[in-house]
């Protein structure tokens, strides 16, 4: 999935972790073989290269996260869409700089309502040629569960696991306090916390333009593209999302960095699972921080 | 000039002072340098006399490290090719004693203390050997000669004269190298289990030819002809070409890491392309086999140089990249925030940490430009670092044997390279060629 791993697991059974992480290692793995459109086999590059008006068949597994990428397609109302491969591409070759019309027409014939899932036959169509699908906004949400249930299941109830930094699922709370406290940096700043998510058994999910730097020291606009429009979104900001299933924090997090004002209000009507979430936004390269209304106060 | 990474700028150096304690006690070149950072008399002693014999592109280069080293006196050069010696001779202010013979260098002035060959390889043995007999210290360019015998006859006459014997592997002076060797020997990669040694460039590695008749420089017993002369290292008669130019630079590198020398070889070179009358080939690619099983493998191009010039060390642990000075671990260590955790978990504290990032990063192959294996740069390759330490070697009296091992295996290394592709056979080190006394 392009980005690095971590686990932390405070327990002192040294070698019961080494025989898990081993055993978590592998099904992350697995997971980055069936989802990664850079690996020539995986079921994401068969689909893209294959399905384009012929059912193509994926692993039985493969197929139920993208029967769950229908559902919150569906439930964000067409937000989270992972089906915009054409679009990311074009933005890419354009280097940012293409045409908002071009765009705009790829985004017609592009997206999600592109997708045919056949459950009985578990297969996949594209029913354009302009559509294809990236794991990028959801992948390491769903590797996330899967680790997480892998360590439920041998008993571990307290660990941090990390994505890069920008999906982190946590496992009961940390040695010395009562939750793990995740701190979220400030793009221009690294080093700098802004805000503090005391995670609990529940993860977060980062969105937003990236902070990667090129070699020549300058920072690479990597932006997110808006599945209706085709249009790549503007400016500093960042989403984080904190819900009790890292799958579902992936999701909204994307769907809330594309979301407009009335749109957010409507997902957190709609998704009440979520504990928390902040938008930052970067003025001068300086953070404003604004919290989300937390419609549902039952948890937290 | 640029500015050259003095003894002293190396001895500030602490990443590599600290780097080389544990290596310098292994290796005798070092321990000059390691005892000097306590001696501040470093630069005190008597100027050694140098006489500089073939001062032609390398030579020259030589010349010029030397004339910067306060206690390297020049005191005579010897080229049997005039544009080079009036060079030599105009740039030492006309303070070095020109010759076009070295046996009359070696004469005339019984007071050099040291002499510094840079000569066509096929002359290498016998001035060396005329060198140590008349009670010089020698310091030889690379590679030693171009028949095994000739290099072990080098060693043997080192060896019974009791004088030193340098030759010209600048990598085992070069801060970047010996950082390396000491994270390979401190098992930063584990065991190493491949070396993937190239040197490619893309030119036909020809120097231009003057007019003029050769008789008019050289002994005609030696060359036909001024393209024979100037181009020599083309030639079978002169020259293993790319093997003994370029190849032993990175053998020696790859046996000093494997701590051997290769039992078998096999290989395959051919000319395929500089089809101008050249003898050798243009391109070498071989299999050097190690006692432990391990692989050297080796290659060097001169029609495409895409990939440049590089050793690539390979163990379980991870890779390094010599002459990039990177390294990769297997493993990548944690990303600060989560180190953070584990210290404050170890500690008993809990703070907040910088864990989650604020990028979204999309699903993109791994780009790894690994980490640096010294985080200064340095303009210098080693090699005058090699020259101060030859100078220091004559002043104090070292003979650096465990240097000269290194230098003869890197040579016979090249040889039963080039004597793999020739015979088209797998060639198994000879014993008579192993050093029973180093």
């Amino acid at each position: 999935m392009g980005t690095r791993f971590e686990i932390v697991i405070p327990e002192p059974e040294r070698e019961q972790l080494e025989t898990l992480f081993q055993k978590i290692r592998e099904k992350v793995l697995w997971w980055h073989h069936r989802l990664s459109r850079f690996e020539p086999e995986s079921d994401i590059s068969r689909i893209n290269r294959e399905a384009h008006g012929h059912p193509v068949s994926v692993d039985a597994n493969v197929f139920t996260v993208l029967q769950q990428c229908e559902i919150y397609h569906r439930k964000t109302n067409g937000l989270f869409d992972p089906a915009i491969l054409s679009l990311q591409k074009y933005w890419e070759e354009t280097r940012y700089e293409g045409s908002p019309e071009k765009a705009a027409t790829l985004a017609t014939c592009s997206g999600w309502k592109q997708v045919v899932l056949d459950p009985e036959n578990s297969t996949v169509t594209l029913s354009s040629k302009e559509t294809g699908l990236d794991a990028g906004a959801f992948g390491k949400g769903w590797a996330l569960r899967e680790a997480g249930i892998l360590l439920r299941e041998a008993g571990i109830h307290h660990a941090l696991l990390s994505f890069g930094g920008s999906s982190i699922l946590a496992l009961g709370h940390h040695p010395n306090g009562p939750h793990w406290p995740a701190g979220i940096t400030d793009i221009f700043r690294s080093y700098q916390n802004i805000y503090t998510f005391p995670l609990r058994d529940s993860a977060l999910s980062s969105s937003g333009v990236s902070a990667q730097r090129t070699p020549a020291g300058e920072h690479r606009y990597l932006p997110i593209i808006h599945p209706k429009t085709g249009i790549p979104a503007q400016g500093w900001k960042n989403i984080v999302v904190e819900t009790p299933d890292p799958f579902e924090a992936e999701v909204l997090s994307t769907a809330f960095f594309l979301a407009d004002e009335k749109e957010q209000k409507s997902l957190l009507q709609h998704f009440k699972n979520i504990i928390r979430g902040i938008q930052v936004e970067y003025l001068n390269q300086k953070p404003i921080i604004c919290k989300f209304e937390i419609l549902n106060k039952q948890s937290h | 000039m640029e500015k050259q990474e003095s003894r002293r700028d190396f001895l500030k150096h602490s990443a590599i002072l600290a780097g080389t304690t544990m290596l310098a006690s292994q290796l005798s070149w070092l321990r000059g340098y390691a005892a000097e950072s306590t001696d501040n008399n470093a630069e005190s002693g008597k100027k050694i006399r140098i006489g500089m014999i073939g001062i032609g592109s390398r030579g020259h280069l030589h010349f010029l490290h030397l004339k910067s080293i306060p206690q390297a006196d020049i005191v005579a050069v010897c080229d049997i090719y005039p544009p080079h010696l009036e060079r030599a001779i105009r740039m030492s202010e006309n303070k070095a004693k020109g010759f076009r013979d070295y046996r009359k260098m070696l004469d005339e002035m019984k007071d050099i203390d040291a002499v510094v060959i840079a000569t066509p390889l096929h002359t290498h043995a016998t001035i060396t050997i005329d060198a140590l007999q008349a009670g010089k210290q020698v310091f030889c360019e690379k590679s030693m000669a171009k028949e095994p015998e000739d290099a072990l006859k080098m060693v043997q006459a080192a060896l019974q004269t009791g004088n030193l014997l340098q030759i010209g592997h600048q990598r085992m002076f070069n801060p970047k190298y010996l950082r390396s060797f000491e994270l390979i020997k401190a098992g930063q990669l584990g065991n190493i289990t491949q070396i993937h040694a190239y040197w490619h460039r893309n030119s036909d590695w020809r120097r231009p030819v003057p007019p003029g008749n050769v008789t008019d420089f050289a002994d005609t017993q030696m060359y036909p002809d001024m393209e024979h002369f100037i181009n020599w290292r083309l030639y079978r008669a002169y020259s293993r070409g790319l093997m003994t130019e370029l190849a032993s630079h990175q053998m020696q590198v790859a046996n000093y890491i494997l701590g051997s020398f290769p039992v078998e070889i096999m290989g395959s070179g051919s000319i395929n392309y500089w089809k101008d009358g050249r003898e050798v080939y243009d391109n070498v690619n071989l299999v050097y086999a190690y006692p432990n099983g391990t692989q050297v493998i080796y290659d060097s191009l001169t029609s495409n140089k895409h990939y440049g010039l590089e050793e690539q060390i390979m163990g379980p642990k991870g890779t390094m990249e010599l002459e990039a000075g990177r390294m990769w671990s297997e493993t990548p260590p944690p990303a600060p925030g989560i180190l953070q955790l584990i210290n404050n978990i170890e500690h008993g504290a809990f703070d907040d940490l910088p864990l989650g990032g604020a990028s979204w990063i999309p699903d993109k192959p791994v780009e790894d430009k690994g980490l640096p294996i010294l985080d200064e740069k340095l303009d210098d390759d080693g090699t005058h670092l090699e020259l101060e330490g030859f100078v220091h070697a004559v002043q104090t009296g070292e003979k650096y044997r465990d240097l000269l091992a290194q230098g003869y295996y890197a040579t016979i290394a090249s040889l039963l390279g080039w004597e793999a592709m020739v015979t088209n056979k797998v060639i198994t080190m000879p014993e008579e060629l192993i050093l029973k006394n180093i």
